[in-house]
């Protein structure tokens, strides 16, 4: 059985198939197999022109690896950056009223703010002086602790 | 085409100042059938002109390796078959296209490419070519337009001969029902 005889009979449970035209019907531009084989002769040489190690270069930094490579670093350097941001915003600059008169900003404070603020340190610093000197009397007039204690 | 066996082809290969002759000629001679393999398996000019390509810079890279216990065509159809199979899937993976999808995608290729000669119940049979398998479109397309014989396609494909003789006769039967159908 020739070729052809053992097609048909292949496609014997298939007579579209049998009868259809089964020329090529894929076409290519004019000329494209004329010039193919020296398309690919210039790619050999130019892949030996090339050293092992720019094909290998080439090879590992394609566009897509350093497009990849770039938003990453970008992206850490914005999360170091947003971080380190945060630290710093939570801090307090706590100024004494000495360096405060002598800020620039002193004139955007309000007096009122001022006074307050003066006045409760004052009065902290009084508390703590009435308690150093009552602290001092217990201890000089050997006073007896538990009497103190029974009327509070 | 070209005078000399593909022995004589090879062994000039080997030698480093006729390496690029032989080259050429074998290029030459089995450009357009292994030109067309391809096209049958990506449809797209452009794609089978790249793939194409990739087939021959592979073929003359282990050409020095080829231990002639196939015939030459044999084994440059398979890096063929090889880079075609590696472009479908390479296709699927760099746009994330469905696996089904790409299928789908190639037929829209096949309506739109200026380059595709055939008339209306051709296209048709393209599209139904489609529908099957990737091996499996491959062994129809071997075998029925190629002529392809089992065992030259059983080294190709490295399946057995039987495999293929049933490969072909499913998709014999896909292919009429498609075509039979409006």
């Amino acid at each position: 059985m020739n070729e052809k005889e053992n097609m048909d009979d292949e496609l014997k449970d298939a007579p579209l198939l049998k009868n259809m035209n089964r020329e090529n019907p894929f076409k290519v531009p004019e000329g494209y197999f004329d010039s193919f084989p020296s398309i690919v002769s210039e790619r050999i040489a130019s892949q030996k022109s090339k050293p092992g190690w720019v094909i290998l270069f080439q090879n590992i930094f394609q566009p897509k690896y350093v497009i990849a490579m770039f938003v990453f670093a970008a992206a850490l350097t914005s999360g170091i950056v947003y971080f380190n941001q945060s630290k710093t915003t939570g801090q307090e600059i706590i100024l004494s009223y000495d360096d405060l008169s002598k800020s620039n900003y002193i004139d955007q404070i309000d007096e009122h703010d001022l006074i307050d603020a003066y006045i409760s340190d004052a009065d902290a610093d009084k508390s703590n002086e009435n308690n150093s000197e009552i602290e001092n009397y217990i201890i000089d007039n050997q006073t007896d602790i538990s009497l103190i204690e029974n009327e509070l | 085409m070209s005078e000399y066996t593909d022995s004589e082809l090879l062994e000039q290969f080997r030698h480093k100042d006729t390496r690029n002759y032989a080259f050429n000629l074998i290029v030459r001679k089995y450009q357009q059938k292994l030109y067309y393999h391809i096209r049958k398996i990506v449809i797209d000019h452009d794609d089978a002109h790249d793939v194409s390509q990739n087939t021959f810079i592979k073929a003359w890279k282990g050409l020095n390796n080829f231990r002639e216990d196939s015939q030459l065509y044999t084994w440059l159809y398979r890096i063929a078959t090889n880079e075609s199979l590696t472009f479908l899937k390479q296709k699927k993976t760099k746009f994330l296209i469905p696996l089904g999808d790409v299928e789908y995608e190639l037929s829209g290729n096949l309506t739109s490419d200026y380059n595709f000669s055939g008339d209306k119940i051709q296209m048709k049979l393209q599209k139904a070519i489609l529908t099957l398998p990737e091996k499996q479109r491959i062994v129809f397309n071997m075998k029925y337009f190629d002529n392809i014989k089992y065992e030259d396609m059983s080294r190709i494909l490295d399946t057995s001969v039987g495999a293929l003789k049933a490969s072909f006769h499913h998709a014999v039967h896909k292919i009429e029902k498609y075509l039979s159908n409006d």
